[in-house]
């Protein structure tokens, strides 16, 4: 042969293997290699004409399947298989593709692919999975999923910036980067001290608690004291937000990094639905602390009192609440969460800098349309969205899918200006 | 008392109107580029349109964002190239000042700061961007202030036909070659039925559909073609979305994100063990840091450029001990030293001049390859044609490389890549 060997074999998935080839550059040739699942398929004859239709060469594909043809220059070419040479039981997948018209470029081969399924001799090619409809509902429950997946995720931050709002007023625009430092204080102890991400999950959910008492105590705190205007602190949550992310940025870089344990897990099979054990023990993680944050607003002392600051905080505190106390324990167990939803968010997908300022424009939108201020409509708003975010790739290209949340939230808002679990608030 | 129901409504409406601003001016001045070289002393000098007498090349590379990676390996290609020009006398009898920039990625407005920047410290050329979404927002910008814009990694078939005034160049080859090349591959490889997924920006747009003209062209079939946003919180809808088309082989076109998408593939049981994947120059990198051991065997990957020779790699190493990753080093470098030459030979170091000779020293004149060697044959009045590290090098009329090298190239189980076999194709074909 002219040209350098060229040895593959590649059956049933397994890998190619190339030994040699500095071979192009050395003359134009078409080529290929049949296969029907798999099998090479040898004896076929392939015709090549140029493309005014004059003759070039012919080719048998081999034992290996392999056929080449060598072609006088560049040009386009027109490559022929003649489907009577097929062996019994093998097809063309497409029939109509017989002939194709092939661009040969200056100094290069060019393979050539003839798709062959198993089909019976009338030329009827058996699919080879089970068809188009079952393909679709499995997307869907697969998307039903991630929508809860996500949803889960959003409203463990919403639930803070729900608390936050409703108990202070402030819109806190920096809660996203209260995930991405809570997902970045565990991947510290997780790979710099080395804890388990088992045993660095809780302690980081402790230590961003602290982080957001702290933030409550020595910053928001005093700027209401000195009443601060609610839209000056909106705009410094704004300089907060973007501090804390560069911050971030400035310390661990602007590539994503993983956690040490449990990364690119192998996907297992529940029914209809792909999923991976850290995706199902992250979700059962989240249900749980939305559960027993739900509880504890409900019936406890501390749940009552938070959510009678948040009704009417001069009440609440003529009747004997500590105002002030209560705020901070909102902003540590708000900032705990959100830290928690960072570290869930980092493990089922990756840690950045900008993972929290990817899911803020959400965790807002969940917010606002369970209702501002309360904790239960921002569970059931970011459910919503969650769900609709992913559900609507269906219908809309995925690149868009914020975009159709966003749509929900605008159309919701429309009929029900008070968000889905929001009460109508009372003026005068 | 602070719950009046109007001042809630308001405060959403703020809310929504502000995040919206603050997504689009999200990336100010943190993460502030370190210059490493000081500025030029003659910088009260006249304009740069005029020429000050200094040749000043900014990089304008990624420090930070979804090509990160190349950074590295990136600037210590110009790095390299500067202080060789300098060691050899610099260009025009005064060493060449080096500015470091960074060019963030598209999600951020680094890049336009950057630039703002270069453009102030009388920069001539700017070598970059490595991503052809942040170069697209930057061209303008530097090509009306007559400034060279030179790009090591740019491979957006776009900016073939970009109306840059005479002024973008690059050393990368258009995706023109890399999609026929990876198509090719493909169809090689025996996947009847193809998916793509790509980034939804003027790279990733336009390499899927070179790949897809390949594919298509040789017999294959694109089943799913995807294009996601970025800075998506996750990718679970995109891939469901291929999942759903049953394809045999997934090109990824894609950068850093790679690393989101790859276990989201893996979990809904399209990993590397059940489909043939594919990479990219933009996602080629080194994973064993990544990736538990065996995650990506098996992926195949294309990266224009012929090897780095090892004494090359070596010098590189000088620059920068830490590097691990070569790509684009050698265009880089090339892109650098060009630059220089092209300055030399228009006797100025204006940004136009520079721009009018670039051509010519590329090709057709007595051959050399490197800047001392080039230089002395200026100096004798000859005519040059420099062939760099990254190949021959000769610009076609719209300034890109008219032929060019691609790297084939596989994972082992350490997630590292190695060479299977390089192939040299004319871009125009």
């Amino acid at each position: 042969m002219r040209r350098a060997v060229i040895a593959f074999t590649a059956f049933l998935g397994a890998l190619f293997i190339l030994l040699a080839s500095p071979a192009w550059a050395e003359g134009e040739s078409l080529r290929g290699t049949l296969q029907n699942q798999g099998q090479p398929v040898n004896g076929v004859k392939i015709s090549v004409t140029s493309g005014d239709g004059q003759p070039v060469g012919e080719a048998t594909s081999g034992a290996d399947g392999k056929w080449e043809v060598q072609v006088p220059a560049a040009g386009s070419y027109k490559v022929t298989l003649d489907q009577a040479t097929l062996p019994a039981g093998t097809v063309l997948k497409f029939k109509d593709r017989a002939t194709l018209s092939v661009q040969v470029f200056e100094g290069n081969y060019r393979n050539v692919l003839f798709a062959l399924a198993s089909g019976d001799a009338a030329g009827v090619a058996t699919p080879p999975d089970g068809g188009g409809s079952s393909a679709f509902w499995t997307r869907v429950a697969q998307l039903a999923f991630e929508g809860l997946s996500l949803g889960l995720i959003i409203a463990l931050g919403a639930l803070g910036i729900s608390l936050i709002f409703g108990t202070t007023g402030l819109t806190n625009f920096a809660h996203g980067e209260l995930l991405t430092v809570g997902a970045f204080i565990a991947f510290v102890l997780n790979s710099t001290f080395g804890l388990h991400l088992l045993i660095a999950t809780p302690l980081a959910v402790i230590v961003a608690a602290g982080f957001g008492y702290g933030q409550e105590r020595f910053f928001w705190g005093p700027l209401r004291n000195r009443k601060t205007g609610l839209v000056s602190m909106m705009i410094i949550s704004i300089g907060v937000a973007m501090f804390l992310r560069y911050l971030l940025l400035f310390l661990f870089g602007g590539e994503n990094v993983p956690y040490e344990q449990y990364v690119a897990q192998d996907g297992i099979k529940l029914g209809p639905v792909f999923t991976t054990p850290k995706s199902l023990i992250a979700m059962g993680i989240e249900i749980a602390v939305l559960i027993a944050v739900g509880l504890a607003l409900t019936f406890t002392r501390l749940g009552k009192a938070t959510r009678a600051v948040s009704d009417n905080p001069a009440l609440a505190a003529s009747s004997g609440i500590n105002v002030d106390r209560i705020i901070r324990i909102v902003w540590a167990m708000g900032t705990a969460v959100a830290g928690l939803a960072g570290i869930m968010l980092g493990t089922t997908q990756i840690l950045n800098f900008q993972m929290g300022q990817q899911v803020l424009l959400l965790m807002f939108a969940g917010v606002t349309l369970g209702g501002l201020g309360t904790a239960f409509g921002a569970l059931v708003g970011s459910l919503v969205v969650g769900m609709f975010v992913q559900i609507s790739t269906i219908w809309i290209p995925p690149e868009l899918k914020t975009v159709g949340a966003l749509a929900v939230l605008i159309l919701v808002l429309l009929v029900r200006p008070q968000g889905i679990l929001g009460r109508r608030e009372r003026i005068g | 008392m602070i719950r009046i129901a109007p001042f809630g409504r308001v405060l959403a409406v703020a809310a929504a109107a502000s995040l919206a601003l603050t997504a689009c001016g999200g990336g100010e001045e943190t993460a502030s580029p370190a210059s490493s070289a000081p500025a030029a002393p003659a910088s009260s000098a006249p304009a740069a349109a005029a020429g000050d007498g200094v040749l000043t090349v900014g990089a304008l590379l990624p420090q930070t964002g979804d090509l990160a990676f190349l950074g590295p390996p990136e600037f210590a290609g110009v790095k390299l190239a500067v202080k060789e020009i300098n060691e050899a006398g610099g260009v025009l009898g005064k060493p060449v000042v080096e500015i470091d920039t960074d060019s963030g990625d598209t999600k951020t407005d680094i890049a336009s700061q950057s630039v703002d920047k270069l453009l102030q410290q009388n920069t001539d050329v700017v070598i970059g961007a490595a991503s052809s979404g942040v170069s697209k927002t930057v061209i303008d910008k530097i090509t009306n202030a007559g400034v060279v814009h030179f790009s090591p990694a740019n491979t957006s078939p776009e900016f073939t036909t970009y109306a840059d005034k005479g002024l973008y160049f690059r050393t990368a080859p258009s995706d023109v070659l890399q999609g026929r090349v990876l198509g090719d591959l493909i169809v090689q490889d025996g996947s009847d039925t193809v998916a793509i997924l790509n980034r939804q920006d003027s790279y990733g747009n336009g390499l899927a559909d070179e790949v897809e003209k390949s594919v298509s062209g040789g017999g294959g079939e694109i089943v799913v073609k995807t294009a996601y946003d970025p800075a998506a919180a996750d990718f679970s809808a995109d891939v469901a979305k291929i999942k759903e088309a049953n394809p045999k082989a997934i090109a990824l076109i894609a950068f850093n994100e790679t690393t989101k998408i790859i276990p989201e593939l893996k979990k809904q049981g399209l990993g590397p063990d059940k489909v043939k994947i594919y990479f990219v120059d933009g996602n080629l990198a080194d994973y064993s840091k990544d990736f538990p051991k065996g995650t990506l065997e098996g992926i195949k990957g294309t990266l224009p450029g012929a090897k780095a020779p090892d004494d090359f790699r070596q010098k590189l190493l000088s620059v920068d001990p830490a590097l691990t990753d070569w790509s684009y080093a050698p265009e880089s470098y090339d892109a650098t030293v060009l630059s220089a030459l092209a300055a030399e030979a228009a006797k100025s170091d204006a940004g136009t001049a520079v721009a009018s000779k670039l051509i010519d020293v590329s090709k057709g004149g007595e051959k050399c390859t490197d800047f001392a060697a080039c230089l002395a044959l200026l100096k004798e009045g000859k005519d040059i044609d420099y062939d760099g590290l990254s190949g021959p090098v000769e610009f076609s009329d719209a300034g890109d490389p008219s032929e060019a090298t691609i790297g084939i190239y596989q994972y082992d189980a350490e997630n590292k890549y190695a060479n299977i076999t390089y192939l040299s194709g004319k871009v125009a074909g």
